[in-house]
């Protein structure tokens, strides 16, 4: 009988270590493995070869994971497959304003606080389109984001409600999350929102207090942001003590944090260091549109190096912290795109105007329906967006053994601005390569001292 | 508390008939939750059926294992 072929996957990247283990990703099936010294030798030949009979191939793990597979097999058809799977994901996610109200002044934000709050007519169209769609969903998880959300808690007390009550009567999940500035999210809202399923929570620290309080000013100016955010996560953290709840503080890198940064890491240590509800989020703050961002253009991260190099920093300095940087996660999973991309997912803002992304002000991009008089959704115009979820990947991308994590697919408000106008060649999208790839010796053996590797010997 | 269980699980669109809790000897919760965020979900559903907050030592991934396992311990934490 003829013996089955085996070939390595295309997906996979391979470090030895200083002690002379192997320490092999596959980044299809987001797998990590180390591989005792005394075989690493063979492993690494094995790793190299055009194809292996399947009986050589030792370890049930290295196909079951992914790092070997058939000769036959198209990997790239099982990764636009997984692209399509989230694409067509079948649940119902909802991102929702209930008003453009703030009581903070972000330097960085692109709200123009002219928007008031969701009207009751506004809200009933919202309840009426979701009973609608989740007869062909099989769950219904919304994403409160404002404006300031807490800033007007009738409109999520109201709709959190009837959407509970639908989900319910459908016997279909319901779940949701929050973007917060976190100054108004007392012990009291915070219960409160536990009722209405509110389970992840996204909340800006932006360093120390001095250069929070400098980013993340209160509107009126009065007192600190940064006390209040604090004092509202340490009472949560000290008075609830079951696993109900995450939530990621996100910092928004900018140049004159970069002092601070070891002050900052200190203080987060101290505060939430030694619990695992509370997980760290780094990002850079960008030019997201609007008038206030003028006056600090100069202080944002545009090089792409520096930027990378400040990961870097900021994890070497977490790593003798019990800090969790939420970012290794993602990092290490598959990344189909922008959360926009999937089809069953919308954007409604205080004035019933649907679209697909947040950030409209940005990106200029047009709605795709309207729930402020009645419910009416333009399928043309959803369509389009629908559209662009053809997987395309750009030359400069295909031999990539990191392919799968979708670098070149970040933001389909993007690809839709060149759709809009008339620009059908889509190589003018230039794909930036991620600081994973820059850095993926550290990454491995950072995931490797974590714990994420499997150890093929003790199978 | 078996059946408070089987409320909140009914309430993360994990349901099972009357026919089928009665012949089940015990379920493996684990096997239908999925990830991380599905399990506070599943906590925040378990906590307001139970009415109290979940001590952090009673869901693991052991107790997970066995509803059966998991109903004595919650009856122990009330």
């Amino acid at each position: 009988m003829k013996e089955e072929l085996y070939k390595p996957s295309r997906f996979n990247y391979f470090k030895q270590t200083n002690n002379g283990e192997l320490l092999l990703y596959n980044s299809l099936s987001c797998k990590l493995c180390r591989v005792p010294q005394a075989h690493s030798k063979e492993m690494s030949k094995m790793l190299t070869k055009k194809e292996v009979e399947k009986a050589i191939i030792e370890y049930p793990t290295l196909i079951q994971d992914g790092y070997f597979v058939p000769t036959q097999a198209d990997e790239i058809a099982t990764l636009i497959k997984t692209y399509e799977d989230y694409y067509n994901n079948t649940a119902l996610n909802l991102m929702i304003l209930p008003t453009h109200k703030c009581n903070c002044r972000c330097v960085y934000c692109y709200e123009d606080f002219e928007g008031g709050t969701m009207t009751l007519k506004t809200q009933e169209n919202v309840i009426a389109y979701v009973k609608k769609m989740l007869k062909n969903c099989t769950s219904l998880h919304v994403s409160w984001f404002g404006g300031e959300p807490l800033v007007d808690m009738s409109v999520i007390r109201n709709l959190s409600k009837s959407f509970i009550d639908i989900c319910k009567a459908e016997k279909k999940r319901y779940s949701a999350d929050i973007t917060t500035n976190g100054t108004l999210l007392n012990l009291e809202v915070f219960q409160e929102l536990k009722a209405y399923r509110v389970v992840t929570y996204q909340i800006t620290v932006d360093g120390t207090k001095e250069t929070h309080d400098l980013q993340r000013p209160f509107a009126n100016c009065k007192s600190s942001s940064y006390d209040s955010i604090i004092n509202n996560l340490l009472e949560i953290k000290n008075k609830v003590k079951s696993r109900s709840f995450r939530v990621y503080l996100r910092i928004n890198l900018t140049k004159h944090m970069l002092p601070n940064l070891e002050s900052y890491i200190k203080e987060m240590d101290s505060m939430f260091g030694n619990d695992s509800r509370f997980l760290f989020s780094i990002d850079v703050a960008q030019d997201w549109g609007g008038d206030r961002i003028e006056s600090f253009k100069g202080s944002i991260l545009t090089d792409e190096n520096e930027i990378k190099d400040t990961y870097s920093y900021i994890r070497n300095l977490a790593k003798n912290t019990s800090l969790t940087i939420f970012r290794d996660f993602e990092e290490m999973n598959i990344a189909a795109g922008c959360y926009v991309s999937q089809n069953n997912f919308i954007t409604i803002d205080s004035s019933g105007r649907v679209t697909k992304c947040a950030q409209e002000s940005r990106h200029n991009i047009s709605s795709i329906g309207n729930l402020s008089d009645q419910v009416v959704i333009n399928e043309f115009e959803l369509a389009k967006w629908h559209s662009l979820n053809s997987v395309y990947i750009p030359d400069k991308c295909k031999d990539c053994f990191l392919l799968p994590k979708g670098c070149f697919r970040s933001c389909n408000c993007t690809l839709q601005l060149y759709i809009d106008k008339y620009i059908s060649n889509k190589n003018n999208d230039d794909p930036v390569c991620t600081e994973l790839k820059s850095n993926i010796d550290d990454f491995l053996l950072r995931w490797n001292l974590e714990g994420k590797a499997k150890v093929l010997c003790e199978e | 508390m078996k059946e408070l269980i089987y409320s909140a699980l009914s309430e993360m669109g994990i349901s099972f008939t009357d026919v089928e809790k009665e012949h089940m000897a015990d379920v493996n919760i684990g096997e239908y939750i999925q990830d991380s965020i599905e399990q506070i979900m599943f906590v925040v559903a378990l906590e307001e059926h139970l009415g109290f907050e979940i001590p952090d030592d009673v869901l693991t991934k052991e107790s997970l294992s066995s509803l059966n396992e998991l109903a004595a311990l919650l009856e122990k934490a009330k």
